[in-house]
């Protein structure tokens, strides 16, 4: 309870009291939308999920193309500006994806049931959560204004589904989860447009702990549970390792 | 009855000696002209408009450019704090232009005058009606005939439009069209200058022949020519007194001064080839041809006054001492408050002129930047070069001390002035910290100079001729060798019997004042290691401070002068842009104010384009502020910190605005080419997806904002804060306002 007084005390005085960075304006709320080149492995927004083994096989079959996706990540967050050049904040990040997967046990769910070795395709959710802290350089204007850069770290939590979609339903049965940690670089402008709107563009770079030895990893796991989980570890570090932010924000007094 | 009258006439006898001895500077009256109040876009888009749509492209081109051009120029002169309007002046010059135009209402009613503050012997024209007469010239002419011709010349170059033809023929040339295809680079400026001197003898040709319409003599229109030959001399010319500095007991050698000027010779090449005036031996050829068979009598000097003239000519002259000390030429105000001092021997304005004269000199003797200000005596000719000699020959110690002696004499006679009280104190201030630590080295009473190393010790140097002829051959030489000796002794050590009759109290307590400052800057030059480290690990906090949370000056209240704003794109011809920039200011000025109230700072702006023709109160205080900014950044730029020439009119400004914090701000916004875009796009290229970014890289300019903003307290005259900063980006409007809300919240924040 103390602690929430606090921060309400907090944000109460911010509000209020004589502020610095763009026009004394300290509180900003942002969304930020990344993306980057999924060329080796596409990014399929919809997840289509198996329909059916054979059927499986057969789009399998005659499908193999591979698509130039777009990988996505969206944030929302929170920046306050707490001096001329400095800013402290958290974002809430979200991203899904789609894997193709390979068997190579022939268990599949809960049940033991034996199955020709087969593709998945399977469904990535994973959420972030980050602190961050932004440098704003004087050069190019006052904080929330002109060229930035912020490091930030957080946590991860990545969710792996497959998807059933059935003529009349959808199945999704989770198949493993992991957590981690994140680390973020950015260096990105910002500009502000009628005295409260901010637009900034930024290219990031994203590390996902266990990214680089999940490789080996993979190579050396024994169980389709460890595979899966490192290859969708790989998945995500590949897709946040570089990517271009777009974003707009609203600047609050 | 006899003693009211006789009271009435005691009041009125001090009134005119008051009168006589207090100069009030020269200052703007009435309303605002509309040239001072239309903006300069607006002037520009009236005049674009009339200009013939029948003339050839080229033509109308040219002259667009020149109204663009000249219409800003022209705004900026307006406000540079040199002009005045509807002062005693230019009220003085209508009234002759009125004789001049009497039958000619048409030009009566398009021509407006004004004064313009500089020294130089010059008047101009301009394409939109205005003529503009400098206080150098109005000092220098005989009558008001000689005046009458100038006007005269000057009307003429408006009515022929020599500004706009000249601007347009000079386009031609260095664009090589029509008649001047294919000429050399010698021939363009050979033709140009040419074109320029056809334009001047039109003006005197055309100009006589308006001014013979007149009652005035003709021999003053000949003999004005004199006063441009001579233009570089001052006013007059008469002997610098060597005695003008002494006092009873304070005498200045005077091997000091020049026992014989330079003659005088006039400077003027008669070569004229690359000039755009003509020769004035041709000039004053063209005129005598043209008097030689007129009967001049009948005529007169003076039509308007003559007693209204040499008022006028008085306030020129006393205006010139304060140009020359704005302008930091303190050789040429000592000079010219001499002159005025002949026939004004009490006059406290050009008394004061030598005062502030002498503290500029011992400010930058001291600061060992005299060549700075300095003009090298060898060059001068006239009277005045002894002024240039004199100060070439003393010593900054000497000249500090006289410097003093002459500022303590000023204040007995003129008490509470704060001015004369605030340079006292800076110059006492600047003989201890650079010469004098002890007043011991100076006499308090008159002194012999007595021997003791020879046979005549108990003697007084100075013996009679009875005396001389008792002593022997070779006491006689010693004698002899004695006294050249006491001389130069005497030459050496003069300025000790400086302060005979001025150490009261009130010089010791300046003393005592001045000495603490000197010990704690002693102390300050002198700390111990451990105490630098101390102070600089201080500093290094305090700096880290202000970067992050910016300075905290606690100022309620702010007076901006003419915020500027300036749009430059260097990759153009005409890199100036006038008309984005106009509206650039306008909108911040808006900025300041939205700021100022966002933040509860208490703001008057003073900006060029949004004064009202009510405001000429405002205006003059602007001049008096913008003037003083000019003298101060020269000072600034030397490390120089001194008090200002205009005290007193700043002390009045702060009391009015109710803050002793001024400020002035302005922003550039800069547009240039890109460099090494090609390389850019060649890498791009190399890495296709990035080709998108590339050419958007190589396509689009680079941009600067420069920015900078000063905060003078006037009643130290030293800057509080003096930031500028070149931020990389376009000037947009979030930036300007974003930076500039950082400014004021850091000059407004209490920490």
């Amino acid at each position: 309870m103390r602690q929430k007084l606090l921060f309400f005390l907090l944000i109460t005085l911010s509000y209020y009291s004589q502020a610095q960075g763009f026009l004394g304006r300290k509180i900003m709320i942002k969304y930020n939308f990344h993306t980057s080149l999924a060329i080796s492995n596409p990014t399929y927004n919809k997840a289509i999920g198996i329909k059916a083994l054979s059927y499986q096989y057969q789009e399998k079959e005659s499908d193999n193309v591979s698509n130039i996706g777009l990988n996505q990540l969206h944030e929302l967050g929170v920046d306050y500006i707490y001096n001329r050049t400095h800013s402290i904040g958290f974002f809430l990040g979200m991203t899904r994806t789609s894997l193709d997967y390979q068997y190579q046990n022939k268990q599949y769910g809960s049940a033991l049931i034996l199955y020709n070795p087969y593709d998945l395709r399977i469904k990535l959710y994973s959420y972030n959560f980050e602190v961050k802290w932004t440098k704003y350089y004087k050069r190019t204007g006052v904080a929330g204004l002109g060229i930035y850069r912020v490091w930030s770290i957080g946590y991860l939590n990545n969710n792996i589904y497959d998807r059933l979609e059935l003529e009349n339903k959808t199945i999704s049965s989770k198949l493993n989860q992991f957590n981690g940690m994140v680390i973020g670089f950015e260096l990105g402008k910002q500009k502000i447009y009628y005295d409260q709107f901010a637009v900034n563009i930024a290219f990031c770079m994203r590390y996902v702990s266990g990214g680089i030895s999940a490789y080996s990893d993979l190579d050396n796991s024994t169980t389709e549970q460890d595979r899966l989980k490192y290859k969708s570890k790989i998945r995500l570090a590949n897709q946040q390792l570089f990517t271009i932010k777009l974003g707009v924000g609203y600047l609050i007094k | 009855m006899k003693i009211l009258i006789y009271s009435f006439l005691l009041i009125l006898t001090c009134q005119i000696t008051i009168a006589q001895k207090e100069y009030i500077s020269l200052q703007s009256e009435g309303n605002m002209p509309e040239d001072f109040t239309t903006l300069s876009s607006e002037q520009y888009t009236s005049q674009k408009e009339k200009i013939n749509k029948n003339e050839e492209r080229f033509d109308k081109k040219a002259k667009e450019d020149f109204y663009l051009q000249s219409n800003f120029q022209l705004h900026d002169l307006l406000y540079s704090g040199r002009v005045l309007y509807n002062d005693k002046v230019s009220q003085y010059i209508k009234k002759i232009a009125d004789v001049v135009l009497k039958k000619n209402p048409k030009l009566k009613k398009e021509l407006r005058y004004y004064t313009l503050k500089s020294s130089m012997v010059n008047a101009f024209a301009t394409d939109q009606g205005m003529l503009f007469f400098n206080l150098g010239l109005i000092a220098q002419v005989e009558n008001e005939a000689q005046l009458a011709m100038i006007i005269s010349h000057e009307i003429t170059h408006y009515s022929h439009k020599h500004a706009v033809n000249r601007f347009v023929e000079k386009e031609k040339i260095i664009q090589k069209k029509g008649i001047y295809r294919g000429i050399s680079w010698e021939e363009k400026i050979k033709n140009m200058s040419s074109y320029s001197k056809e334009n001047e003898m039109e003006a005197d040709l055309e100009g006589f022949k308006r001014f013979a319409k007149t009652n005035y003599s003709y021999e003053d229109a000949k003999a004005v020519f004199n006063v441009l030959k001579y233009s570089y001399l001052p006013f007059d010319d008469i002997e610098f007194k060597k005695d003008f500095f002494n006092s009873e007991h304070f005498i200045i050698p005077n091997t000091y001064f020049l026992s014989k000027t330079q003659n005088i010779g006039s400077l003027e090449k008669e070569e004229d080839d690359n000039s755009t005036h003509p020769s004035i031996s041709k000039r004053i050829d063209y005129i005598n041809k043209k008097v030689k068979d007129k009967d001049n009598s009948n005529r007169v000097s003076f039509i308007v006054s003559e007693k209204k003239f040499k008022e006028v000519q008085r306030i020129a002259r006393h205006e010139l001492c304060d140009i020359y000390l704005n302008n930091i030429q303190y050789e040429k105000a000592l000079y010219n408050a001499y002159l005025i001092l002949q026939t004004e021997p009490n006059d406290i304005h050009a008394r004061k002129t030598v005062m502030k004269a002498l503290y500029g000199m011992t400010k930058y003797q001291n600061a060992d930047l005299f060549y700075e200000i300095h003009g090298n005596y060898e060059e001068k000719e006239g009277a005045s070069q002894s002024v240039y000699f004199f100060t070439d020959t003393i010593t900054s110690k000497e000249l500090n001390i006289l410097s003093l002696n002459y500022t303590l004499r000023l204040k007995e006679e003129v008490t509470e002035d704060k001015e004369i009280e605030l340079i006292s104190q800076d110059l006492m201030n600047e003989m201890v910290l650079y010469h004098v630590q002890d007043l011991d080295i100076f006499y308090t009473k008159p002194q012999k100079v007595v021997h003791k190393n020879d046979n005549l010790e108990t003697k007084s140097t100075e013996l009679d001729s009875l005396e001389y002829a008792q002593l022997s051959k070779y006491d006689k030489i010693k004698y002899n060798q004695r006294k050249k000796k006491d001389v130069i002794d005497e030459n050496l050590s003069f300025y000790k019997s400086a302060f005979i009759g001025l150490m009261n109290d009130d010089f010791n307590e300046s003393f005592d004042k001045a000495l603490t400052l000197f010990k704690e800057k002693d102390k300050e030059d002198n700390l111990t290691s451990s105490q630098l480290a101390e102070k600089r690990k201080k500093k290094k906090k305090h700096d880290k401070l202000i970067d992050r949370k910016g300075h905290a000056f606690g100022i309620d209240k702010l007076v901006v002068i003419d915020p500027s704003y300036d749009k430059i794109d260097e990759r153009k011809k005409q890199n100036r842009k006038f008309e984005s920039a106009e509206q650039a200011q306008l909108n911040l000025d808006e900025m300041i104010k939205d700021n100022a109230k966002n933040l509860g700072l208490d703001i008057v702006v003073m900006d060029d384009n949004t004064f009202k023709s009510n405001e000429t109160q405002k205006y003059n205080d602007f001049i008096v502020l913008n003037n003083w900014l000019a003298e101060r950044a020269f000072h600034l730029g030397n490390d120089v910190s001194m008090v200002n020439i205009n005290q007193n009119q700043l002390l009045q400004i702060q009391k009015n605005y109710g803050t002793k914090y001024i400020s002035w701000l302005g922003y550039t916004g800069i547009r240039r080419k890109k460099e090494g875009a090609v390389w850019y796009l060649c890498i791009s290229a190399i890495y296709f997806p990035l080709l998108p970014v590339g050419i958007a890289y190589a396509a689009t300019p680079k941009y600067d904002t420069n920015l900078y903003f000063v905060v003078f307290d006037i009643k130290k005259g030293e800057y509080v804060w003096l930031y500028t900063q070149q931020l990389d980006g376009k000037d947009s409007k979030s930036l300007v306002k974003g930076t500039l809300y950082d400014l004021m919240y850091q000059v407004k924040n209490k920490r």
